[in-house]
């Protein structure tokens, strides 16, 4: 019956986008573009064109162009606008009837200095952040650019272990609370950083791990260098963008003719490299070429833990007029590596045969070709974006295995009786996880505009098509010689694993409709997507997730108020989001369970025997479904006189987060006994069938994924951006953010006290409505002051920040389970009388009078140092010292003081960067 | 005792007698006399008194073979001095506290018997030192393993030697070997209820049914290992403990994959604060270990249920308070326990006073790569009667235990 609705809504789906895209037919006339030395489009600029007795004027659209009708063979386009002056052009009538008009800014540089993130004014709330912040920063990884999101602070670098992003919440919880991070979808230049498909876990449990299986992007893999601009949407996406449920980062990198650049920084944990040039082969095609070089340290003094990064890019633009449009082809081919390595530390391994090392290299190739048309037609831009990514990783480890105690192993593959054998106490073993996963996303995107009834419609549409398959051999190792003594899981091909393959449509329409001086823009948009190929057994299988999006933004009249005008604006927006299982998720590896029935260590090793009854379970929970995230968000814009205001509340509700839960089952084995044996005259191991036995049953869990995971954000972002006050060339930027975040369980879980009674393991599982949760609310706030000395060309910045208060608060927990099983499986509820039970009084868990109390932190602040300064005309310098000055103020805790010594000594470093 | 006072009281007399008759002229007495007596020396042997100095009290008693008679002297003041005693044939007894260098008291005793023949007779003694306990003690407890060449950790071959330190043979059916809850190195602050005096915070119990009890002749020991094997043949550096009477190997835990000794009886965990029954001892020596009995009346069931210890603490750094689950065994139940720490990250004892007062340990600094291989063994006193060791048991680690670690003494397989 489902089934039935959604192919009818898919029909209908592409029923309307075709027709859609039919509806045009209106008269033709001259276009002319304006676009700003980036080659962005100028909206709003006021076009005059005059030719002999044709006049006509026009305002540019967002796309930047204006419409005009008859001209004589020479006419002269005088334009107007605030950033950009007057400026007067002649031009000559072409066939094409497209005439194009490049502006520069007038404004003096000085406003246009912006060193902190900037609030996008449009309809979805976002953080944009240029090269000159970017400069001012002095990043070594996309992870120190998260300071200048609201809320942000700055933070040491940690470059040796995955940086997970987080947007608009603290973070707590560890691996239960990672939908966040993996829902946040990172695009480089619109191709997507596919992680679906990452299995890259070691296969020693006890060993090192930089893990980013279902964690997402990790962002110190991600070089700031190349980046031109950054645009961090934290609000609601347009329907283009999907399989995401947190957040958006839309990261564009530098194109176009670039003197060659040079780039050097150092600071205590690491040295960075860069070198770039932008060509300029034709006046339509462009060529950029970048390589970079990382390399990283845990701590200075440490040479246990390396990273080094390498990229190296190559990025192709050309433009080809094509009749009445223009085509662009880009096309990017990149590469980069990430490599960890681990020494290891003398005191834990052995360092004359231990060995870590993680290699991650990736080629990524992407191809855009996008057709903008000029002039009437219905559809201004199609856009077909193809990108293939492929990773060799490989993670190599070789450990010297030293059992404590003789051990034995059983290398079964599959459930039942089975002979284990003693392996040798001492031996290296040699096994590394070889990752292939190549990611494919096709996009065909379709933009056009039109207009019914005075609203202006500007739509989009189009098909993305994502696929991502691992074809690793997988975790490979000898059973005979693991790594450790207590694997539960046996070698896996990764490409024994289908593929990820996601298939979305969409559609958003973005209205625009002026009444009187009020502007109001509205965005409803919808996505469908669906996981293909997968079995039928899967709930997911069927499932369409329909998106919808809307953002409505209300631009008041301007006010005059004294000598200056009052701009106001409100923005809402509601949408919901969904992040598909990742492969790991839906396709987890097999657990072995080997119960010891017989363990026969007899002197003589010809009459040993071990003897096992393994089980293999398969812990795939069929039932996982998406991740839904609902959003919802309000959002107060005012700007006067150079001082602009944003406040923004949202609302993000997603109670389906993954989560790795225990699910406990009994499993029956035999216990022999070899008591009644002549141990001295053995000649042959015992026979089973001749030993007495006990029977045994145990309650043994196994993690499965699950959406029990719920995180609730809410949180009012803020930021007052000053104008640069000319008499002393500063401008203050204040930004910070409140943050509500609840993170809990959504469905009951099972836990096990741990403890052994009598000689046994413990018989009951008990059922608790909760976990340990958190609830963390809390303001951190940023101030900003920045200088700049045109004179000199210096730029001087301090930033006072930390956290005004946080409270933490744990999620109420109860100390008496709802119910409880025992080896039988039978499902009791929990009793008066089961609290003085012997074995059943130990199912109370522990909760202290302060684990039901809130955690008040109040007032702490650093103060961090940048400056950057350009000393010849090629040459800038820049240096940062991060807390300068910090200082925690203490508080108190059921009654206690709690002193909060100040934890890290300041991080400071310096660069050089060249342009020739 | 009545008797005792009496024969002391005649003791004395008879010696006063002697002295005012040696001082006497009247000669015919004085031979007559002599022809009866003899002046008996005694001459100490202390070659089994482990680092003896002086006594401290020692008294003799000669008992006539044929007549029952009863001489009692006491030489405490001066060893040297003579004994007078009718001629005869005399079981000699000693009894006494030696000071040895260290400063440190010892109980000894001797028995022999002497032939009184001459007028100046001479006999050699050799001492003993005497058990003071009445059950078993714990001798040593080897939890730090050992290094391989290769230079890892081997964790297992793990041992508690368990000593009968008294002069009856005692049976270890019913024996408890407790590890405390408490850490050493980790003092958290307000233990709520705080009972250390009363009772001692186990976080795992192993027990020595009484199916599998067996007896134990006065200064023989036990060994109970985790594994009792030659685990020399795993890792050239561990020990061979394969003549272990007691191990406790994991078979529960899928993941662990111990082995069984055939022939060495399995010590049952009949608690534990991990899963699986899983029993380890902390390779630092964090911990404080015990022996116990429980008293008659008490079951494993029942102390399983009516034993539970239920307290909260306050983290000293935050004021966070902690709920925390263990069981609790009384101090009137243990036999012996020792506290054991290092002396840089020493915290608290685990263990209430009135079963040790100190601490002693394997190591000086925490993590102390020299441990391995070390362990934390008694000082012995001297020997017993059957020639077997005696330990020093003062219910004061500090003092009784030799510091800080010594060189495990299975080290070369078990010897009894």
């Amino acid at each position: 019956m489902f089934n039935t609705i959604s192919k009818l809504s898919l029909l209908t789906f592409f029923i309307l986008l075709f027709s859609v895209i039919s509806v045009k037919a209106q008269n033709k006339k001259n276009t002319l573009l304006i676009i700003d030395p980036l080659g962005k489009p100028i909206s709003d600029v006021y076009v005059q064109v005059i030719s002999g007795e044709y006049t006509y004027t026009d305002l540019t659209d967002n796309k930047g162009s204006a419409k005009f009708g008859k001209v004589e063979n020479i006419f002269t386009v005088i334009t107007s606008h605030l950033g950009y002056g007057v400026e007067q052009k002649q031009f000559t009538v072409n066939n094409k009837a497209i005439y194009k008009l490049e502006l520069i800014p007038v404004t003096t540089a000085l406003q246009d200095i912006v060193v902190t993130a900037k609030e996008g004014k449009g309809l979805s709330s976002s953080s944009i952040i240029n090269r000159k912040a970017m400069a001012h920063l002095q990043p070594s990884s996309f992870s120190d650019l998260m300071e200048l999101l609201p809320g942000g602070k700055a933070s040491e670098p940690n470059l040796t272990s995955t940086n997970r992003v987080l947007i608009r919440e603290f973070g707590k919880g560890g691996g239960q609370y990672n939908t966040g991070s993996l829902g946040t979808q990172f695009m480089i230049d619109g191709a997507i950083l596919n992680t679906n498909a990452d299995f890259q876990v070691s296969v020693d449990r006890n060993g090192p791990t930089h893990n980013t299986t279902n964690i997402g992007v990790d962002m110190r893999t991600i070089a700031t260098n190349d980046i031109e601009s950054v645009e961090i949407v934290r609000g609601i996406p347009s329907a283009a963008y999907g399989d995401l449920t947190s957040g958006l980062v839309k990261i564009t990198r530098k194109s176009g003719f670039k003197s060659l650049e040079a780039r050097l920084k150092t600071d205590g944990f690491s040295k960075l490299f860069y070198l770039s040039r932008g060509f300029a082969v034709s006046a339509t095609w462009d060529i950029n070429v970048n390589v970079d070089y990382l390399n990283a340290k845990s701590d200075p003094r440490d040479i246990t833990q390396l990273y080094n990064r390498y990229g190296v890019s190559i990025r192709s633009k050309k433009i080809y007029s094509v009749g009445l449009s223009d085509l662009s082809w880009q096309t990017n081919l990149d590469y980069k590596a990430s490599i960890d390595k681990n020494v290891v530390d003398p005191d834990v391994g052995y360092e004359k045969i231990d060995r870590y090392k993680n290699q991650k290299h990736v080629f990524y190739l992407t191809n855009k070709l996008e057709q903008r048309f000029f002039g009437n037609s219905f559809i201004d831009k199609l856009s077909l974006q193809t990108n293939i990514r492929q990773a060799v990783e490989n993670l190599k480890q070789r450990k010297l295995v030293q059992f404590s105690g003789p051990t034995s192993i059983s290398v079964a593959t599959e459930t039942g009786v089975n002979d284990g054998y003693y392996p040798k106490t001492t031996f290296v073993s040699n096994f590394r996880t070889e990752g292939r996963p190549l990611d494919i996303q096709a996009q065909l995107k379709g933009e056009g505009d039109f207009t019914t009834a005075s609203i202006k419609h500007n739509i989009e549409f189009g098909v993305d098509y994502r696929y991502s398959k691992n074809n690793g051999k997988g975790q490979i190792y000898d059973v005979a010689q693991p790594p450790s003594d207590n694997m539960t899981t046996r070698p896996r091909s990764f490409n024994d694993i289908p593929a990820h393959q996601t298939l979305a449509l969409f559609l958003g329409d973005r209205m625009e409709y002026a009444i009187q001086k009020h502007k109001l823009s509205l965005y409803a948009g919808m996505r469908l997507s669906k996981m293909l190929d997968v079995s039928q057994e899967y709930s997911i299988a069927n499932k369409i997730y329909a998106e919808p999006r809307v953002n409505l933004q209300w631009n008041f009249p301007k006010v005059i108020i004294g000598n200056g005008e009052l701009i106001s604006g409100v923005t809402l927006g509601y949408g919901e989001l969904y992040k598909q299982p990742t492969l790991g998720m839906l396709y987890p590896n097999l657990q072995y369970l080997d119960f010891t029935q017989l363990n026969f260590g007899h002197i003589n090793p010809d009459v040993r025997r071990v003897n096992y009854m393994t089980y293999v379970v398969d812990i795939t929970n069929k039932k996982l479904l998406a991740a839904k995230n609902v959003k919802k968000e309000i959002r107060l814009d005012l700007g006067y006189k150079g001082h602009s205001l944003f406040v923004t509340y949202f609302d993000e509700q997603m109670p389906s987060g993954f989560r790795s839960v225990s699910n406990y089952n009994s499993y029956v084995y035999k216990l022999y006994d070899t008591s009644g044996l002549d141990i001295a005259n053995m000649t042959a191991p015992p026979v089973l069938a001749e030993l007495p036995y006990e029977d045994k049953a145990v309650l043994m869990s196994r993690s499965q994924q699950n959406n029990g995971s719920e995180t609730y954000k809410r949180g009012i972002e803020f930021g007052y951006y000053s104008p640069r006050i000319k008499a002393l060339q500063t401008r203050f930027t204040f930004m910070g953010a409140w943050f509500r975040t609840t993170y809990k369980n959504s469905q009951p879980i099972q836990e096990k006290p741990n403890v052994s009674l009598a000689g046994k393991g413990y018989e009951y599982i008990g059922i608790y409505n909760n976990d340990t949760g958190f609830e963390k609310s809390g303001m951190n706030y940023n101030l900003v002051v920045d200088t700049y000395l045109s004179s000199i060309d210096m730029n001087i910045s301090a930033s006072v920040q930390g956290t005004w208060f946080l409270r933490e608060y744990r999620a109420f927990k109860h100390d008496a389970p709802i119910a409880y099983f025992g080896l039988d499986g039978v499902i009791h509820d929990y009793t008066d009388m089961d609290r003085t039970d012997t074995y059943k009084q130990w199912l109370i868990r522990p909760v202290s009078v302060t684990d039901n109390m809130e955690e008040r932190l109040p007032f702490d602040v650093q103060v961090n140092l940048k400056v950057t300064k350009k000393i010849f005309k090629s040459l800038g310098v820049s240096l940062f010292v991060n807390k300068l000055f910090d200082y925690y103020q203490p508080y108190y805790f059921n009654n206690k003081k709690v002193e909060r010594p100040s934890s890290t000594n300041p991080y400071f470093g310096m660069e050089l960067t060249y342009n020739f | 005792m009545k008797k005792r006072v009496l024969a002391i009281i005649v003791a004395v007399m008879s010696l006063t007698m002697t002295t005012i008759s040696c001082s006497s002229d009247d000669t015919a007495i004085e031979n007559d006399q002599q022809s009866q007596v003899s002046n008996l020396r005694l001459e100490f042997n202390t070659n089994k008194i482990t680092g003896f100095k002086s006594f401290e009290k020692l008294t003799v008693v000669l008992v006539e073979l044929n007549t029952g008679k009863e001489i009692l002297a006491d030489l405490s003041e001066d060893s040297t001095k003579a004994i007078v005693a009718a001629k005869g044939s005399y079981r000699v007894t000693i009894d006494g506290i030696a000071i040895l260098e260290s400063g440190d008291k010892v109980g000894i005793a001797s028995n022999s018997e002497v032939k009184l023949i001459n007028a100046e007779d001479k006999l050699t003694l050799s001492l003993i030192a005497k058990a003071f306990a009445n059950d078993f003690i714990i001798e040593e407890v080897f939890f730090t393993g050992v290094v391989s060449k290769e230079g890892k950790g081997y964790n297992s071959g793990k041992y508690f030697k368990i000593t009968n330190n008294t002069d009856k043979t005692l049976s270890t059916g019913g024996l408890l070997i407790l590890r405390s809850a408490f850490n050493s190195a980790i003092k958290q602050n307000n233990y709520t209820p705080e009972i250390r005096e009363e009772a001692m915070p186990v976080g795992g119990v192993l027990y020595i049914p009484h199916e599998i009890g067996k007896e134990v002749e006065p200064g023989d020991f036990i060994v109970v290992a985790d594994m009792g094997l030659d685990h020399s043949a795993q890792v050239s550096t561990a020990f061979d403990l394969s003549g272990s009477d007691y191990e406790y190997p994991n078979m529960d835990n899928p993941r662990l994959g111990q082995v069984d000794s055939p022939g060495v009886p399995n010590a049952l965990v009949i608690y534990s604060e991990m899963n699986f029954n899983m029993f380890f001892l902390h390779n630092r020596g964090f911990e404080s270990y015990a022996i116990a009995r429980f008293p008659e009346g008490v079951t494993v069931e029942s102390w399983l249920k009516d034993y539970k210890y239920d307290y909260s603490f306050e983290f000293a750094a935050n004021g966070r308070v902690v709920d925390r689950t263990h069981y609790k065994v009384p101090n009137q139940w243990i036999l012996d326990g020792v506290n054991s720490s290092v002396q840089a990250a020493w915290e608290h004892n685990p263990i209430g006073t009135s079963v040790d007062s100190g601490y002693t340990g394997v190591g000086t600094e925490d993590g102390d790569p020299a441990r391995f291989g070390k362990s934390i063994r008694r000082k012995q006193l001297g020997v017993m009667e059957n020639g077997k060791p005696l330990y020093k048991d003062t219910n004061n680690s500090t003092e009784d235990f030799i510091q800080w670690g010594t060189e495990a003494s299975l080290k070369n397989g078990i010897v009894h």
